[in-house]
């Protein structure tokens, strides 16, 4: 046999990696059970696992995979298609897998847990016989994309220019505008010039995007958080001698030093710049997990539930992230276990069965929105006053002033919500006081809005990373030197998740 | 023995890693290792240059071990470059279809350095 500890780390980063993937195509697989694409893909994963785990000796570990993986096959050979409970059986052993390689990360082994009752439910699945479907072959689902892997990801004005909806001379005179410091985007400048149609820009920015996609698949390495962590820290440190340099270099009257300082002050400002940008993820990396607990959350309440996701791409620092996880998922959890109501009930409302959680980020001006709606049963206003009321925490005079944005979120105040027939009722509250703190934290703002029998939507609002301290140059002296601060509290911060 | 260079193409960076280090513990003298992770960048590598060996797994996004093979196999100036499949199972028909194809044996996972000295040694020798 082969030495393997070297591989073992690797293994676990790609396996980690894979099952996160894995658990999202599961879930759309139930939703696309013919898809031979995506069944294609699970397969390959777990069969990648198997394979490797031969080499590295983790025997358990291979024979889930491979019970997995043989029940994996006979789903692909259209033995029987899947059905709720197969996908049951597929999440338990990508749970079991996810358990044996935390084990094998803490341990080396993997793991003293018996599996042999998941194994043989795997192997031993017989599915409900059912006449197999010939697939008519579909030409267009395994086309290759045909782009060609650019050196680098073309500029919007690059793009434009080679499109040939706008003259250069007029892509130049917009950068101009930008140099001077118009701080619109090159298309809107563009647009409002009537130099180009907004339907051009349209089309340009959708091929930068593809660009940029195949560019960073075919150009990204992978880095130890820590090590980025510690730059960011560096970079912090530099930004506060930077500013030290600065303030003397002001009381020195000396032109070169001066001129010495303001660059060494951009590089700094660039650098700080360049490392945050490092340590930024799309807010994917954390979505992708809350699919798996809708599915798992409607199953266990009988309700049916529909994720759509807008802005999946919207990418925040990694530290932002982190804290937003368990808000995230309390947000989530509410809006399926209390805002959704059973089919029973949507249709007896006149709604669709299926309900809808709308996950939604964009980035606007140096923040993220994030939002998370249902069409559920929405919160009864008249009880949220009654119960603050009730609680003390507002005069039954001010409730009844109050403006209905206002009232709303009283439900953020702690001690609000203790009393489950609230929730039960009308549909959220359980720790809303938690997320707010937890989002304050780390300086964003959370509000919700909701209509009684039309939905909630529980808005956050984040900055973009979690630099306590803003790296552009001091404007002045004064306000600089007690500066040393905020970086210790922002890695306290940091430390603590 | 002249140094070899080799093309390993595997979805998994962790079995590309392996099949490396193999190689190496057989005893063989490596030129160059080129690793691509689907079929279709692998024939670019091929296209660009002297290759004496190529393993290729099957299973793979983009373009799979099959497609690349037939491929290859149809690429003036590679067509003859011995290809050696990577698979877990020796009977999986797609196996069949790759030696009908032209690739000159398989090694199955789990592998020892062993095994591929003498695979890589019989392909080499004819």
């Amino acid at each position: 046999m082969i030495e393997n500890d070297d591989f073992v780390k690797e293994f676990l980063v790609e396996s980690n990696e894979n099952l996160d993937q894995l658990d999202r195509d599961l879930i759309e697989l139930e939703k696309n059970p013919a898809s031979r694409e995506i069944l294609s893909r699970i397969f390959r994963t777990v069969h990648t696992i198997k394979g490797t785990t031969g080499f590295l000796g983790f025997s358990k570990l291979g024979s889930v995979a491979h019970a997995g993986e043989s029940l994996l096959s006979r789903l692909r050979d259209g033995d029987f298609s899947l059905t709720p409970q197969i996908a049951n059986y597929l999440l338990a052993m990508v749970d079991a897998v996810r358990e044996m390689l935390a084990a094998i990360e803490a341990t080396g082994q993997d793991g003293g847990q018996d599996y042999t009752r998941l194994v043989g439910a795997l192997q031993g699945f017989q599915g409900a016989p059912q006449a197999r479907q010939e697939e008519a072959p579909k030409p267009g689902q395994e086309e290759e994309v045909g782009l060609e892997t650019p050196s680098g990801p073309l500029l919007l004005g690059q793009i434009l220019s080679q499109s040939g909806h706008v003259s250069d001379a007029e892509i130049e005179a917009a950068l101009q505008a930008q140099r001077a410091g118009d701080p619109r985007h090159l298309g809107e400048i563009l647009v409002e010039r009537g130099a180009i149609s907004p339907a051009a820009v349209r089309e340009a920015i959708e091929k930068q995007k593809q660009q940029q996609a195949v560019y960073y698949a075919a150009n990204t390495i992978r880095v130890d958080v820590y090590q980025l962590d510690k730059l960011m820290d560096l970079a912090g440190e530099l930004v506060l001698a930077r500013n030290e340099i600065m303030r003397l270099a002001a009381a020195q009257q000396d032109a070169c030093l001066l001129g010495a300082s303001q660059r060494l002050s951009r590089i700094t400002r660039e650098l700080h710049e360049g490392v945050t940008r490092a340590r930024m993820q799309p807010i994917d990396s954390l979505w992708s997990k809350l699919l798996r607990l809708v599915r798992d959350l409607a199953q266990s309440c009988g309700k049916r539930v529909r994720v759509e996701m807008e802005g999946r791409e919207t990418r925040l620092d990694r530290a932002i992230i982190e804290a937003l996880k368990d808000s995230l998922v309390h947000a989530v959890r509410n809006a399926v276990d209390h805002g959704i109501e059973t089919p029973e009930q949507r249709i007896r409302a006149g709604k669709p069965a299926e309900g809808l959680l709308t996950l939604s980020a964009f980035q606007e001006s140096g923040q993220v929105r994030i939002e998370i709606s249902d069409d559920g049963a929405g919160i009864n206003l008249a009880r949220v006053k009654q119960k603050a009321i009730d609680r003390g925490l507002v005069t039954p005079e001010q409730a009844a002033s109050m403006p209905k944005r206002e009232a709303m979120n009283l439900i953020f105040l702690p001690g609000f919500s203790t009393a489950a027939e609230i929730t039960n009722v009308s549909g959220r509250g359980v720790g809303l006081d938690v997320v707010r703190t937890d989002v304050e934290k780390i300086g964003g703002a959370v509000e919700i809005e909701s209509e009684a029998g039309r939905g909630s939507a529980l808005k956050i609002t984040v900055p973009l990373t979690l630099a306590l301290l803003s790296a552009s140059s001091p404007s002045d002296a004064a306000s600089v030197s007690p500066c040393v601060r905020p970086v210790t509290q922002a890695r306290k911060a940091e430390g603590r998740r | 023995m002249k140094k070899l260079s080799v093309l390993i193409i595997d979805d998994s960076s962790v079995m590309r890693k392996i099949v490396e280090r193999s190689l190496r513990q057989a005893g063989l003298k490596l030129d160059r290792v080129m690793e691509a992770d689907n079929g279709a960048d692998a024939l670019n590598m091929v296209q660009g240059g002297a290759i004496d060996l190529i393993f290729s797994d099957i299973n793979m996004p983009k373009m799979d071990g099959i497609e690349f093979l037939r491929q290859v196999r149809a690429t003036e100036g590679a067509k003859a470059i011995p290809i050696l499949m990577i698979t877990t199972d020796g009977t999986e028909p797609k196996v069949l279809e790759a030696i009908s194809l032209g690739a000159r044996g398989y090694i199955r996972k789990p592998f020892s350095s062993d095994q591929v000295r003498q695979q890589v040694a019989e392909v080499l020798a004819t």
